[in-house]
């Protein structure tokens, strides 16, 4: 349903721009944010991003939803070319493919109220009448689990979880195909996180929708997704189903990022900080080649044989 | 006058001796005792921090967990007297080292914050002047409390900034915190809290706004300077992973109020308020190894601190609520077995509450 092919990103950094980054950063005229991606997402699938932040997720996401135009390769939607689209018929595709963002309170508009937030893609892509619209709208709010009473309200009278429904609601009033959700939970709490979780999956089924799910943390994915694409520096270092990351991580990088995240037990915090202590630090050098199939859907960048060891060149 | 000693704590009050080796539980740096501080609004007087109470021991390390707007962070600043307008303090003492926080005069609170208690704030990247050199916000600290000269303080700061982990110390000393990304802006903030040898670190939420492998760095960072220096912490944080990592002892918010208290241990793995056992049930839910359906969760939301439910604040959101719950406003008391530790703040729990004359 969706496929990109060798995608590229790069922004050229401007003099003022190299100058700023100063003693810290090498000197170099080029960040390549995305820097040769390819993946497929079947029709319904969850698909998730992970890495940590400056690897280029982001960036990637935007690219899909042509917020920014890549420097390079090839988006398919729908079997269509979505890069040579413009115009009306790209406002068309457009409906279909919708966004939640990380960041609730600079994701919606404080001067509307959330019935106007929630309606606004409807009437952009001229859907439905006056009174069909505010229909729609309602039942959204309803399947987001907020209540009538919000209708008139305004994003800074709501709580962070509450605001993040809303950016839901907004997000699949059109009815789209795909829903691409860039870290929709990373800055709620904790309990919040769980309830958003629970609603994403709920409406995932119902909407039979196909969803680009990013995130930085890995133990939420396996709740949601099914194939998991870990990036590192502009790259995918690693892509398979969810399972199988988990179970058996084969490149360093996606195993650091297993390891590293915080268990709620101390008995298990314990034992990982000795271990992290007896390992050797990891060289900052990662084997970020093609990717390469090891085993039946399971890819990894070059250089990793597979668990029995041999070629591992890291 | 700074010139005496700089070595010597400053004695504010009697001369604080090497921590006692004698004994099993050993004293207790930090005494909170019934603070509440409150936030003057339209609304009224909104209790951020109300009747909150707990001891942190040399060496050893405070949890403060609970969820946002849940009274953690006002906690750890009316600790420092750092609460402004239309916050104030209003009742209860700090006690550091047996002395009130609380009774010092401003001049004399000025010595404590940075040399006695230190603060890492929550966002790495606001918490430093962006038009100032990070060398020269290091050892601001160092001149003012040490009476070091310039010189002698950015060389120890190269240093303090080389143990922290960062590479090129040297040049992240002239360098402007917009050059720096996240983590090295956290680490040059953990550097600065500790350029002065506090004995206490109070600690908002220091991982929060990293990404995981940063995060973990951090913490074996904080996990180190606890076991070789000895450090004592307040680490306040809504992220249970992060408190499992580095508490001793664990104090849970809810609503301004500490509605569990023990050790580490016990809260965890034997969680007495309803509150706590299903904010642990829908952690343990995301981060477990299985793949499930639905995560379990805590419904609803933390109240608003103008609209506080009547009796246990806890009890719209309690699946064991009662009749009473909505009625009596329980208070902390201690429960389980005789010397277990283990506060809760539960009507439920009557039944398994330490009589007083058990002591």
């Amino acid at each position: 349903m969706l496929e990109i092919k060798k995608l590229y990103k790069h922004f050229v950094l401007s003099r003022t721009g190299q100058r700023g980054l100063g003693p810290i950063a090498e000197n170099r005229e080029m960040i390549r944010a995305v820097d040769g991606v390819s993946f497929t997402i079947d029709q319904g699938e969850s698909f998730a991003l992970v890495g940590e932040s400056g690897c280029g997720k982001t960036t990637l996401a935007r690219c899909v939803l042509r917020l920014l135009e890549p420097t390079a390769g090839q988006i398919f939607f729908m079997g269509k070319d979505f890069l040579a689209l413009s115009g009306a018929e790209l406002r068309r595709q457009r409906k279909r493919i919708q966004a939640v963002f990380q960041d609730p309170y600079g994701s919606l508009n404080p001067r509307m109220s959330i019935g106007k937030i929630v309606e606004e893609p409807l009437v952009i892509h001229h859907l439905g009448t006056h009174r069909e619209r505010k229909e729609q709208v309602g039942e959204l709010l309803h399947m987001v689990g907020l209540d009538d009473k919000q209708l008139n309200r305004y994003p800074e009278e709501l709580s962070g979880g509450q605001r993040q429904r809303v950016a839901l609601a907004r997000a699949l009033v059109t009815r789209p195909d795909l829903l691409v959700a860039d870290e929709p939970v990373s800055s709620l709490d904790i309990s919040i996180q769980a309830q958003i979780v629970n609603l994403l999956q709920t409406l995932e089924r119902e909407f039979q929708l196909t969803l680009l799910f990013i995130s930085h943390g890995l133990p939420i994915v396996r709740h949601l997704c099914d194939r998991v694409a870990v990036m590192c520096q502009g790259r995918i270092v690693e892509l398979t189903k969810t399972r199988e990351i988990f179970e058996n991580p084969l490149h360093p990088y996606t195993r650091e990022l297993l390891e590293g995240v915080p268990e709620p037990d101390p008995r298990i915090q314990r034992r990982e900080a000795g271990q992290r202590k007896q390992r050797p630090p990891r060289a900052g050098s990662q084997s970020l080649g093609e990717l390469e199939e090891v085993a039946k859907d399971h890819w990894v960048a070059g250089g990793i044989r597979g668990p029995w060891g041999f070629n591992l060149n890291f | 006058m700074s010139s005496v000693n700089i070595r010597k704590p400053l004695s504010f009050k009697t001369a604080q001796t090497e921590p006692r080796l004698s004994g099993s539980g050993g004293e207790f740096l930090l005494q909170v005792r019934h603070l509440r501080t409150i936030f003057q609004t339209e609304q009224g007087s909104l209790p951020a921090v109300d009747d909150v109470s707990f001891n942190v021991r040399r060496g050893e390390t405070l949890g403060v967990v609970g969820e946002s707007g849940c009274g953690k962070s006002v906690t750890g600043l009316s600790i420092l007297r750092l609460v402004g307008p239309p916050g104030k303090i209003v009742q209860g003492e700090v006690l550091f080292q047996e002395t009130n926080l609380r009774e010092l005069s401003r001049s004399e609170m000025r010595k404590v914050r940075g040399r006695q208690i230190a603060m890492i704030f929550q966002e790495p990247m606001s918490a430093l002047d962006p038009l100032m050199k990070i060398g020269v916000q290091m050892i601001e600290g160092m001149q003012e409390h040490l009476g070091y000269v310039r010189k002698s303080a950015w060389k120890q700061g190269v240093e303090l900034l080389q143990r922290m982990g960062l590479p090129q110390a040297a040049a992240c000393m002239n360098a402007y915190p917009h050059q720096l990304s996240g983590g090295m802006c956290q680490r040059v903030l953990i550097a600065m809290a500790l350029a002065c040898q506090p004995q206490l670190l109070i600690a908002d939420e220091p991982a929060t706004a990293l990404d995981v492998r940063t995060q973990a760095r951090i913490l074996d960072l904080l996990r180190e300077l606890k076991s070789e220096q000895s450090l004592t912490m307040l680490m306040i944080s809504h992220d249970f992973g992060v408190i499992a990592d580095v508490a001793d002892w664990v104090a849970v918010m809810y609503a301004g109020q500490v509605v569990e208290y023990g050790p580490a241990e016990q809260i965890f793995y034997r969680p007495s308020h309803p509150y706590t056992q299903r904010l642990l049930a829908s952690v343990a839910g995301i981060y477990s190894h299985v793949k499930q359906e639905y995560l379990p969760v805590v419904e609803g939301t933390v109240p608003d601190m103008g609209e506080l439910p009547s009796g246990c604040r806890f009890h719209p959101r309690c699946p064991e609520a009662e009749a009473d719950c909505r009625k009596i406003h329980p208070e902390l008391f201690q429960i389980g077995e005789e010397g277990a530790s283990h506060w809760v703040r539960c009507l439920k729990r009557e039944n398994v509450r330490v009589k007083p004359h058990a002591e």
